[in-house]
């Protein structure tokens, strides 16, 4: 990278329901908690970036937070905007912080994200219906989130031989790491056993009930700045070493290989700015709406051969204890799934792994890769995070 | 409660009117043989304008499909569990679809489908698939 990079701070909300609050002041709450937590200083941060809350649920009641924050702050800003790109709107954030600080738009670049995720059925249902598939010809026929990602999981278990006993594999180790997190919502829930994830009721093959996110609400924000600013806010920040990003098809009904959906184009792209090789990543997030996902994930970002990412989960590979931890905050199945503020906790995970400020789940990551996508794997964002610049 | 119906603009009228008479269009440029699904303006292959509507043969296989048990809608609620499924056509643009007249516990990617025409509120008919 020309100009050095960071997330030089992080902060998140614990996953819950949160009745008592409005959105907005989740979004305070958020950044509360990390100017609580780190020493950031008024004229640290020139740009903010905000995702905007109430699309999962339905209720998208302000696109324009930014602006109120801005005032809230107190800040002279040089830019600042509110950001959807989905699920990888967190990782977008990132990578447009680093190029607004790589342009000398600002130092500092705060981004904030809040969110709600009502259960399924709720009254967003029929709006979610036509937005997350063609609203005048694919929502004729009942398409939701769960079956929908669950297409895209039979076409693979159809190409490869993976079973639900390795998407099983998946949940029982995300929760594994979930217990050894004291913010994540399913921790107090106790261990997952395979034959408790298979025995779950279905929803919509091939998921059943614990192969899908927990929905909750949350949030959480972080700095993303320059070297010499992160330095004085963090000894050890996590360096932003590479990045790289792919938008296609917003309808999953046209998908036609797995073998490119384009995360695997924006994991190339990230090893290539930074120099590096998935055989250098010590700790993957990725993003994990279904137990499937990740299974797709390891392979689409080149961490194990096409076909064996259920060979991975099965081995206990990703589990504590594994040789390359995968979601060890929980994931969004464990950790849970904050609707439109999900992506967040993704790269808090891996930015806290890099810190060295993980906890009782620390692992050795010099290099953490993060993988988040949106829409129905429409889009997707790759950060690959490291310990040195 | 019943399902869904489409909103039907200037652009989407052909197929639903192709429809209500059991034909399967789709639009395909005249300029470079592309098919175009869903209904759009421009081809994406050349960008050129002039698409016309051309029948379709209402055959295909299945490319990928998960069966639901719990629905997301009311009118959808006496259905489960039903298939919702991706139907590669014999010409090759991919459809969504439901798979009916078939047991669910039979349904096998890459079997062969054909078209199948389901009436819903009013008469007016929506474009599905079976199991040949
Ligand atoms: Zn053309």
């Amino acid at each position: 990278m020309p100009v050095a990079v960071a997330i030089a701070a992080v902060s998140e909300l614990t996953p819950g329901r949160y009745p008592q609050r409005a959105t907005h002041a989740l979004y305070q709450d958020a950044i509360a908690t990390l100017l609580a937590q780190w020493p950031i200083k008024p004229g640290d941060i020139q740009g903010l970036l905000v995702a905007p809350a109430g699309m999962a649920d339905g209720v998208s009641d302000n696109i324009f937070v930014h602006e109120r924050l801005v005032e809230e702050l107190g800040l002279d800003s040089t830019f600042a905007e509110t950001v959807n790109v989905g699920g990888s709107t967190h990782a977008v954030m990132a990578i447009r912080a680093a190029l607004a600080i790589r342009a000398g738009l600002a130092d500092g670049v705060l981004c904030v994200s809040a969110g709600r995720f009502p259960n399924v059925g709720g009254g967003g249902a029929q709006r979610n219906t036509r937005m997350f598939a063609h609203p005048d010809f694919d929502s004729l026929y009942g398409p939701y989130i769960p079956p929908i990602y669950a297409q895209v999981a039979t076409r693979h278990m159809h190409e490869t031989g993976i079973g639900r006993d390795a998407m099983a594999a998946v949940a029982v180790g995300q929760r594994a790491w979930a217990i050894r997190h004291p913010q994540a919502l399913m921790a107090a829930k106790g261990p997952l056993t395979v034959d408790s994830v298979l025995a779950a009721r279905p929803i919509a093959s091939p998921f059943h009930l614990l192969d899908c996110s927990v929905p909750c609400d949350g949030g959480g924000a972080f700095l993303v700045a320059s070297a010499a600013l992160a330095r004085r806010i963090n000894p050890q920040p996590a360096w932003l070493r590479g990045f790289g990003e792919v938008h296609r098809r917003a309808n999953i009904s046209q998908l036609r290989r797995l073998d490119d959906v384009g995360g695997q184009a924006a994991a190339q792209a990230a090893f290539r700015m930074a120099g590096l090789t998935p055989g250098d990543v010590r700790l993957a997030q990725l993003y994990d709406s279904f137990s499937y996902n990740p299974i797709l994930g390891v392979e689409h970002m080149g961490l194990v051969p096409a076909g064996q990412g259920g060979r991975f989960f099965l081995d206990g590979r990703g589990a504590p204890g594994g040789d390359l931890p995968v979601n060890s905050n929980g994931g969004l199945l464990s950790f849970g799934h904050t609707g439109d503020a999900s992506g967040m906790s993704v790269i808090a995970e891996a930015a806290l792994q890099v810190m060295g400020r993980a906890g009782d789940r620390q692992v050795s990551a010099p290099v953490a890769l993060v993988h988040c996508y949106g829409g129905m794997m429409s889009e997707h964002a790759v950060l690959l995070l490291g310990n040195v610049s | 409660m019943s399902k869904l119906l489409p909103d039907i603009d200037d652009l989407t009228q052909p197929f639903w009117d192709a429809a209500q008479q059991r034909r399967l269009v789709m639009q395909r440029c005249t300029d470079c043989g592309a098919f175009v699904w869903h209904p759009q303006p421009w081809c994406r292959a050349c960008y050129g304008q002039r698409l016309a509507w051309q029948p379709l043969a209402g055959t295909g296989e299945l490319f990928t499909y998960s069966v639901v048990h719990y629905a997301p809608l009311p009118g959808y609620a006496d259905e489960v569990p039903y298939v919702l499924a991706t139907v590669r056509l014999t010409e090759g643009p991919q459809m969504m679809t439901n798979l009916i007249g078939c047991d669910w516990r039979e349904v096998r990617i890459g079997q062969p489908l054909e078209l199948r025409w389901e009436e819903r509120t009013g008469g007016f008919l929506v474009p599905q698939f079976t199991p040949v």
